[in-house]
């Protein structure tokens, strides 16, 4: 282990400078992108539970304007529709848990170095520590498990005093090389049924994550 | 200040972006998945027992009371 103990390197206090630039509030177009990072992240994480599954299908998607979001979430809606929780349970298991291995492995140090356990998720932890998050001690996940980086970025965007610059940092380099990949494969997994329209939904949000992290305004 | 969160050319982006995401957003809320809290808005029930959602654990509540920014 490392001395956890060491003076941090980074301080946690933020600038001078970014205190007064500040918010002091999430608006709404950020707390919607919290939400979807927490529903893919729940979706990921355990399969999805009647009650989840009842309002899944009370989506509306909007009007179809080509807009891809608005197709993803129709398409969950639809299979949200169709899904029993006998049925999901199975796939889930197929899809992420297997015997050995699933269909997929949904960890950032498998898709980048296809290993598990590798630098990526090392340097993730170092980059935890630095935002203040400490892991769970009867959590056993690794943390670069595709669900917990999307709860990680619900926290991190759901939290005012967070700058743009960071959440960036972050996506960059611990979502942004290879999730969209993720989200992909799972849109195409054998085993994928209901969660061919959560690959979706995870690759169009994601793309749009890019877009919007990426400017430079 | 470029680092700011408001900023009114990327909410216009997002706005467009996460068009038709409003009402599904709102409906999965309904279903027991929510964000992170916002600090000052402490939930006001606890999960119920044998939901299974994304709701406000203990586990989640403890994560994002570990975090100091």
């Amino acid at each position: 282990m490392h001395a956890s103990s060491a003076k941090p390197t980074r301080p946690m206090t933020p600038s001078a400078e970014t205190t007064a630039s500040a918010e002091t509030e999430v608006g709404p177009e950020d707390q919607a992108r919290a939400q979807v990072y927490a529903l893919l992240g729940t979706l990921l994480a355990r399969p999805p539970q009647e009650q989840l599954l009842e309002a899944l299908r009370q989506i509306e998607p909007g009007p179809e304007t080509g807009n891809d979001m608005a197709a993803a979430w129709g398409s969950l809606k639809q299979a949200a529709a169709r899904a029993e929780t006998a049925a999901i349970m199975e796939e889930y298991q197929e899809l992420f848990i297997g015997i050995g291995r699933g269909e997929l492995v949904p960890y950032g140090s498998w898709y980048v170095t296809g290993f598990l356990m590798e630098k990526p998720l090392a340097e993730l932890r170092q980059d935890l520590k630095r935002f203040g998050f400490e892991r769970q001690e009867d959590v056993h996940e690794p943390e670069d498990h595709a669900a917990a980086l999307c709860e990680t970025m619900s926290l991190i965007v759901s939290n005012p005093q967070i700058e743009f610059s960071r959440q960036r940092e972050f996506f960059d380099k611990h979502l942004g090389s290879w999730m969209g990949r993720f989200f992909g494969d799972l849109t195409a997994a054998r085993a994928a049924s209901f969660y061919r329209a959560v690959g979706l939904l995870g690759e169009r949000f994601l793309e749009v994550e890019k877009a919007y992290l990426s400017m430079l305004v | 200040m470029s680092d700011k969160r408001t900023n009114e050319k990327r909410r216009e982006f997002l706005k467009g972006a996460l068009v038709g995401s409003g009402a599904a957003i709102a409906a999965i809320a309904s279903g027991g998945v929510a964000a992170a809290p916002e600090k000052k808005a402490a939930p006001a029930v606890e999960p119920k027992a044998g939901s299974q959602g994304y709701q406000e654990t203990a586990h989640v509540r403890e994560y994002y009371k570990t975090a100091q920014f």
